[in-house]
């Protein structure tokens, strides 16, 4: 089974139809209809590895939603610094916990079920809640008393000054 | 109709395979749950990354409409060591029946996750019947 298709059966199996709500079949943006697969593992210093969407089928078949779901991350790099973001929607800032240990960066936290009115009834049930982390190995040393984290609209933002040692040098031909 | 077809003709356009070319970037389909109450329905949508000044939500008729770019797309990649999120924002749509009052439709945007909120007409809403 390919992730397509385990997608969809995921899909079809959390779909109960709303009685007044519905999917449009009418697509305004035709690019919508293409889902964006994620690269798995081109990741040369990650560790740890799942599908994107393992959480939630496996949530969907045990009826659980106790797993632990792994953000999406961008890592990117410039002379002084690491600069990595993360998805994390729906959390603030509170339930969020950034360490560093061993050359790895670790963020994990929570994001915290809704707090419905007693006579809701869910429709559609898309969004992971619980907890989520994520480790990467950080591809040179930092100084780990300066790194500082933003949260903003969903997304965590992470800035580690690089350590001297990690520093690109130039080095003179004599 | 018409337009029904002419996105078919789209769809048939694009290339049936899509690779994970680096530079693509598309709009995707954001998680959504839905809930239901006594007087409303609940949409919640996940949209990190989207500033709020551009989600765009509009009510074509029967057509609820969400739409938000991101800028999470670096122009520039220099430096670019890993890239997962490279969309260009999130689109979907939904379709509203008869029971949903169209001028009391409330959004709201907090820590990227869109929450609109679609009151039941009066004559929707459960009643509590007195036993006499």
């Amino acid at each position: 089974m390919c992730y397509k298709e385990l997608k969809n059966l995921a899909c079809t199996l959390y779909d109960r139809k709303a009685s007044c709500i519905s999917e449009s079949t009418i697509k305004e943006v035709p690019m919508l209809v293409r889902v964006h697969r994620q690269p798995l593992f081109d990741f040369p210093f990650e560790t740890g590895g799942e599908w994107p969407f393992d959480t939630l089928l496996n949530g969907v078949l045990s009826g659980t939603d106790q797993m632990v779901r792994r953000p999406r991350v961008n890592v990117r790099e410039d002379e002084n610094r690491y600069m990595i973001s993360a998805e994390i929607p729906g959390v603030v800032k509170e339930d969020v916990k950034i360490s560093v240990q061993d050359g790895q960066l670790t963020v994990a936290g929570e994001r915290k079920k809704l707090s419905l009115p007693e006579d809701a009834g869910w429709l559609r049930n898309e969004i992971h809640f619980g907890g989520f982390a994520r480790t990467i190995a950080l591809p040179g040393e930092v100084n780990v008393d300066a790194i500082t984290a933003e949260l903003r609209d969903g997304i965590l933002s992470i800035t580690l000054p690089k350590a001297e040692a990690a520093r690109a040098k130039e080095i003179r031909v004599s | 109709m018409t337009k029904e077809k002419e996105v078919a003709v789209v769809q048939n356009a694009t290339p049936s395979v899509v690779g994970p070319a680096s530079d693509e970037v598309s709009y995707v389909r954001p998680s959504t749950d839905v809930y239901e109450t006594g007087e409303a329905y609940v949409i919640i949508v996940d949209m990190p990354g989207v500033a709020k000044d551009s989600i765009h939500v509009r009510l074509e008729k029967d057509l609820l409409m969400i739409k938000g770019a991101t800028d999470m797309v670096p122009r520039d990649r220099t430096g670019l060591l890993f890239t997962e999120i490279r969309k260009a924002g999130y689109a979907r749509s939904f379709n509203l029946g008869e029971g949903i009052d169209r001028n009391s439709i409330e959004g709201r945007y907090e820590n990227g996750v869109l929450t609109i909120k679609l009151h039941k007409k009066e004559e929707m809403r459960p009643k509590e019947i007195s036993i006499r």
